[in-house]
């Protein structure tokens, strides 16, 4: 490989960082993301105050509040961010690792940049290194707005083990839109019609993202119920697990479904970090890794997989004679 | 011709829709997607009848070991319980595919280089945009009456019993207003994949205009996080405050996808179905009609005639 790779890189970084439609798209993205802290910071304020209403009552008529308060960590309230990362940037990341591609099918460059002395590998590992860098600018600047936002909305700012954790989440994020943008990629280099490739993908993204969780959700037995079956049957979280574990078998096939989501895996991981499952929630980052390294490594083999199907289908011999006239 | 030898000319409405139909079969987008419904319904039904053995099996247990003295909280008896998960396919699959046939049927003569070709025939835009809405609507009415059979299949076989009339027309009812839901959506479809400069554009934009209607909006109003929607069950009731009451009362009349939830557990007889029918069947029956409207209005003929980038 040569070190042309670099120059393809820079050059779809300019396009990329120069292009309206990709900011535009990012700071949907942003603003999605910062719109829902916002929406469960004051969720959660509007309950808190409703407690203290309820135990002043109770105060003034001399019983105590049995009721712990509701409680909320700063992290807990990016929840909601991390979904539409889940769903919209998976939309983005796949836009834009088609959009690689089919500009240049549509321009009919294809013949002209393989015209040039390249390596088998330099246009694949050049879209891809764009491509690395423009989600590291995208979820460092998301980032940035976030912890601005904790601090704004909240009034809380973090520790520095919980900017780890935020940056640790941040991490899972960068791969998981990396896999949609690769896989985006090499679809469009797969297939001839670069409108059949996008649609594809948009069907996988449903399939991944949404159909698979969402089975996965309705045959969860708690979720059958308004406000959870165990809580409306008034059992104890600690009997919960006695009870399920009667139905071993059951709850196999639905973890098995909802392991092969990628998007779960990114969620189990990051929520785990920002301690959104209360097992978590505050406890130290070598513990959390230690019980979530699994779907990182998931989310690892993914992006292996995505990118070695750009690497083997991004080169000469697929691409030539693929322009759209 | 007629056998008298004369020549009657058809409606260039009709030719345009009939176009469009024999066009959507090569569709192979629009064939898969269709397949991926058809396999969710004849799935949702034997995950529904799962569910609730399985939760029924849970509760029975739970009895045995003396845990609770509460009633089974999940003793209904509606065999249109089993359509739960429909709801939530119409409103991921069936908007996805509205969206494709649109942009496909707005995007496939501009691809074609066949515009021009079109236009010198006696033919006005709104013709032509009323000819492809009037092929798409009938295809997605063919999509729907196929989906009621398959759910009407699925409830005999999962639950034993055959649908009664009532029922049926229950069914029916929810299928209609799947129809009306998805109507926006296609009609977004046309008006992105006849105007837009970006193949990929073309695609994008409907589909997050789908993706803010679905998530984002009903968030605003009840504190949901986004990913609950694909929960058929209300996981919390809606958040009480100043902002997220101003916010239902301004946004929820407009969200379509809580219309069409909303109205599917009327016509269902899911739980509670919380706002009125009528008002539902308006608010979808407007965006229907804004929808088609919007379309006709908004597709021009110049932007059918530009250049379609990447």
């Amino acid at each position: 490989m040569s070190r042309a790779f670099l120059t393809i890189a820079l050059k779809e970084l300019r396009d990329i960082l120069s292009s309206r439609y990709f900011i535009v798209l990012c700071a949907a993205l942003i603003v999605a993301v910062t719109l829902s802290l916002l929406v469960a910071s004051l969720d959660f304020h509007n309950r808190l105050d409703d407690y203290n209403r309820y135990v002043e009552a109770l105060r003034q008529s001399g019983a105590t509040p049995a009721e712990a308060p509701p409680s909320l960590s700063v992290l807990q309230q990016l929840r909601g961010s991390f979904e539409y990362i889940e769903i919209i940037g998976a939309v983005l990341a796949i836009v834009i690792g088609y959009g690689l591609l089919a500009k240049e099918k549509y321009r009919g460059t294809l013949r002209l940049l393989f015209s040039r002395p390249l390596g088998t590998f330099d246009v694949a590992v050049g879209k891809i290194t764009a491509l690395a860098i423009i989600w590291l600018i995208a979820v460092a600047s998301m980032q940035v707005v976030i912890i601005a936002m904790l601090r704004l909305v909240g009034g809380a700012s973090l520790s520095s083990g919980e900017l780890v954790k935020v940056s640790l989440s941040m991490a899972e994020g960068w791969a998981y839109m990396m896999i949609w943008s690769s896989l985006a990629l090499g679809l469009t280099a797969l297939i001839r019609q670069p409108g059949i490739s996008l649609a594809t993908c948009f069907i996988l993204w449903l399939t991944v993202v949404l159909i698979i969780p969402q089975i996965g959700d309705t045959m969860d037995p708690d979720n059958q119920v308004p406000g959870g079956l165990f809580k409306s049957l008034q059992v104890e979280k600690s009997r919960e697990q006695d009870v399920m574990a009667h139905f071993t078998g059951y709850e196999d096939i639905r973890n098995f479904l909802e392991e092969s989501s990628i998007s779960k895996h990114f969620e189990r991981a990051s929520f785990a970090f920002l301690g959104v499952k209360e097992i978590y929630n505050q406890k130290p980052v070598a513990l959390i890794w230690g019980d979530t390294w699994k779907d990182t490594g998931w989310l690892a083999a993914g992006l292996s997989i995505t990118t070695l199907l750009s690497l083997t289908q991004v080169n000469k011999r697929n691409l030539t004679g693929k322009e759209i006239t | 011709m007629t056998r008298s030898g004369q020549t009657h000319a058809k409606s260039p409405i009709k030719e345009i829709a009939l176009q469009e139909l024999r066009i959507a079969r090569t569709n192979r987008m629009a064939m898969l997607l269709l397949a991926i419904f058809a396999g969710m319904m004849l799935l949702s039904g034997f995950i529904g009848w799962t569910a609730h053995r399985t939760v029924t099996a849970v509760y029975e247990e739970i009895l045995r070991e003396g845990a609770t003295a509460a009633p089974n909280p999940f003793s209904s008896q509606n065999p249109l319980d089993l359509m739960q998960n429909t709801v939530i396919y119409v409103i991921l699959i069936g908007a996805l595919l509205a969206i494709i046939l649109g942009v496909h049927s707005g995007l496939g003569d501009r691809k074609a280089g066949v515009i021009d070709l079109i236009f010198s025939r006696p033919l006005t835009k709104s013709q032509y945009v009323m000819g492809k809405l009037l092929g798409m609507q009938l295809l997605m009415a063919m999509i729907m009456v196929f989906a009621g059979l398959v759910s009407w299949t699925v409830v005999l076989l999962v639950a034993g019993k055959a649908l009664n009339f009532t029922e049926t027309l229950s069914l029916a009812g929810f299928l209609v207003s799947a129809w009306l839901f998805l109507l926006p959506f296609n009609c977004l479809g046309l008006v992105f994949g006849a105007g837009a400069r970006r193949e990929s554009s073309a695609l994008l934009m409907p589909i997050l205009a789908w993706v803010f209607l679905t998530f984002v909006m009903p968030q605003l109003g009840t504190a949901e996080h986004p990913v609950a929607l694909l929960n058929p069950v209300a996981a919390q009731p809606a958040a009480q405050g100043d902002f997220f009451q101003i916010n239902r009362a301004a946004l929820q009349p407009l969200s379509l996808t809580d219309r069409f939830k909303d109205l599917s557990a009327i016509l269902l007889h899911l739980g509670d179905g919380g706002s009125s029918l009528k008002l539902d069947l308006l608010m979808l029956g407007t965006a229907g009609l804004l929808g088609c409207g919007a379309a006709i209005y908004l597709v021009k003929r110049d932007s059918l005639r530009g250049r379609l980038y990447e």
